[in-house]
């Protein structure tokens, strides 16, 4: 291969990976920990409520409950997610008539039982705030950022392959032990890199098309639709379901029936319905599911239920490509197709590629060290912007978990003040950046103190729910411990991790002052 | 490196979408095949592009190899478009 095409590719690659760096961290941590963020969830709300044992409630009871009292605006929209192993209430989302500005929809947990509200979604906010973070940072236009920012790290890994091919099997089990830190580093770097490839660019290939699907969609809609935007989603397998409101009062629907007929075909409970023009003759319930022990099939089905004719049918027996070709994709993407287990490899390799991403940073920082024409302020800021966007990232996650047990369920807002929690650490280690000049043993701190933070909100577990999770235990809700012990030993690793280097860093500076003292006796 | 940066992202990003649109014409499967498929190598050819532009003298060469690439798949896009 040219050796002045691989040097202009590696100065690209080193160059967009530093700018890269903070945003991918942020996304592949955020993502690593929202891959539990169903079992998160739990183990944030769960301990304050019971679980309500007995007879459920039917679908069509479910619905009527779900806007009684409330201004619900029929000529719209009422959803509902089916309670699941995680979650074990229905997730009401009901449009309602609001003035202009105000929300437009009330969303609420329903006991499946009783029926009775049990506390708002948005309550509970932690999972959902990791899990965008991953997603769009929480910001406006986020999403495309990411997307952006993902395809320069497929770039990247792409790169990757060309710098490294040649050397990719000779030095797969190459790890200098040497006290040569770019030696370690860049085995470090390449070795990570290699291993978790497959796993890569599964990621950087199923993100881009969640985040920038966007860019093809027009172009597609504008030169081979002529414009005609439904006609794609059509082809694409995306049918609106606009019934036209009759104004006129349903008579009996067959909503359990068609529901339990739904159930019995697919084996399986549908995760979502959706009501539309609900009470009136044009009513159309629509409804999502998994087909049980299928890989990636999901079925879709609308009824008209003014004589329970279908609207649309989607399913194995009425395939679109496209439609089944991004379940498969988002199975992959979220690792949901198999068991606990599959999700543990993930967040290991999830895990794996932050480490790619730091070891990628300071191989730049120490080469750029060394050379003589290199300026001292960009080398300071990205050492601090790599310290912000990693050290930073994992202690104001661990502020947020700390906040989403510690703010009491009565607080007002307490989601926003979870969400400042995040916002605040951060900022707090941005400017304690400047009042630090040994950097490593900033990182030691911060680390250790995401350590101790976390095993404080596990302390606060017990002292607040007492034995309540051994409990929940018995009744077969095993996420309340099982998240507790993921907490418990990403503290301990944190704290680890933070005790290594800082003894390092001791041990570096003795060895320091011992050779200044030979070096003054020698005088 | 940020005029390479420039022809690689929207260069790149022409090139996927014509070349995309070429293989939507040339594919004898269904139309939410075609999609699929397109949807599914367009970022591959989007970063393959990338890595031309990045691998290029200059932003200008990198320019020069994008256009040379979408002038001949554009003059199919509108031979199918037309045609």
């Amino acid at each position: 291969m040219d050796k002045q095409f691989l040097k202009r590719i590696t100065d690209a690659h080193s160059w967009l990976g530093l700018i890269i760096s903070g945003l991918l961290f942020i996304i592949f941590f955020a993502g690593s920990i929202a891959l539990f963020r169903d079992e998160i969830n739990q183990w944030s709300f769960q301990p304050h409520y019971e679980v309500a044992q007995g007879e459920k409630l039917a679908l069509s009871e479910v619905m009527e409950k779900a806007i009684s009292g409330r201004k619900f605006d029929a000529k719209e929209h009422l959803t509902i997610i089916t309670p699941s192993e995680n979650l074990p209430y229905y997730t009401i989302y009901a449009d309602v008539e609001h003035e202009e500005g105000d929300k437009d929809y009330v969303s609420f947990f329903m006991d499946p039982v009783s029926g009775k509200e049990v506390a708002t979604p948005d309550d509970y906010f932690l999972a959902t705030f990791i899990y965008a973070l991953h997603v769009n940072l929480n910001i406006p236009y986020g999403k495309y950022i990411i997307g952006f920012v993902t395809l320069f790290f497929f770039f990247a890994l792409i790169s990757g392959i060309f710098i490294h091919a040649r050397k990719v099997f000779s030095n797969f089990f190459k790890y200098r032990a040497e006290k040569n830190a770019r030696s370690q580093l860049l085995d470090m770097h390449n070795i990570v890199g290699v291993m978790s490839l497959p796993f890569t660019i599964m990621y950087a290939i199923s993100g881009l098309i969640f985040n920038l699907v966007i860019i093809y969609q027009i172009a597609f809609a504008v030169v081979l639709y002529q414009g005609d935007q439904q006609a794609l989603l059509d082809d694409a397998g995306y049918q609106a379901i606009e019934p036209q409101w009759l104004d006129k009062s349903w008579e009996n629907p067959n909503i359990d029936q068609i529901y339990k007929a739904t159930t019995d075909k697919y084996n399986t409970e549908a995760k979502m319905i959706r009501m539309y023009n609900y009470g009136d003759e044009s009513a159309v319930m629509h409804m999502f599911g998994q087909v049980k022990d299928d890989f990636a099939q999901e079925y879709e089905i609308a009824y008209n239920l003014v004589d329970d004719s279908p609207l649309l049918i989607k399913d194995s027996a009425n395939p679109n490509t496209l439609v089944q070709g991004l379940h498969v994709i988002s199975r992959l993407h979220f690792g949901n197709y198999a068991g606990f287990d599959l999700r543990i490899i993930y967040f290991i390799l999830g895990i794996g590629v932050c480490g790619l991403i730091i070891t990628g940073n300071m191989l730049w920082l120490e080469k750029r060290a060394r050379q003589r024409n290199q300026s001292g302020k960009t080398l300071k800021f990205v050492t601090n912007f790599t310290l912000l966007s990693t050290g930073g990232v994992v202690l104001a996650t661990s502020f947020a978990f700390l906040a989403e047990r510690l703010l009491p369920i009565t607080f007002p807002q307490r989601e926003d003040y979870m969400v400042y929690s995040f916002i605040v650490s951060l900022a707090i280690v941005a400017i304690s950046l400047f009042f630090n000049h040994n950097k490593k043993l900033f990182l030691s701190l911060l680390l250790r103190s995401s350590g101790v933070i976390l095993f404080l909100v596990l302390v606060l577990d017990w002292v607040m729910f007492g034995s309540k999770g051994l409990i929940f235990w018995q009744q077969g809700i095993k996420n309340i411990i099982g998240t507790e012990i993921g907490i418990l030993l990403m503290a301990a690793l944190f704290y680890y991790c933070g005790y290594k280097l800082k003894s390092n860093q001791l041990s570096v500076a003795a060895n320091d002052r011992d050779d200044e003292l030979l070096a003054v006796r020698a005088i | 490196m940020w005029p390479k940066t420039i022809a690689a992202l929207v260069g790149g990003c022409l090139i996927s979408i014509s070349l995309m649109l070429n293989l939507n014409y040339l594919l004898p499967v269904a139309v939410d095949t075609r999609l699929f498929i397109g949807l599914l190598v367009s970022f591959p050819i989007w970063t393959a592009a990338m890595v031309w532009c990045y691998g290029s003298n200059s932003g200008m060469h990198a320019w020069k190899r994008c256009l040379s690439l979408l002038l001949v798949s554009c003059g199919i896009n509108a031979f199918f478009i037309m045609g």
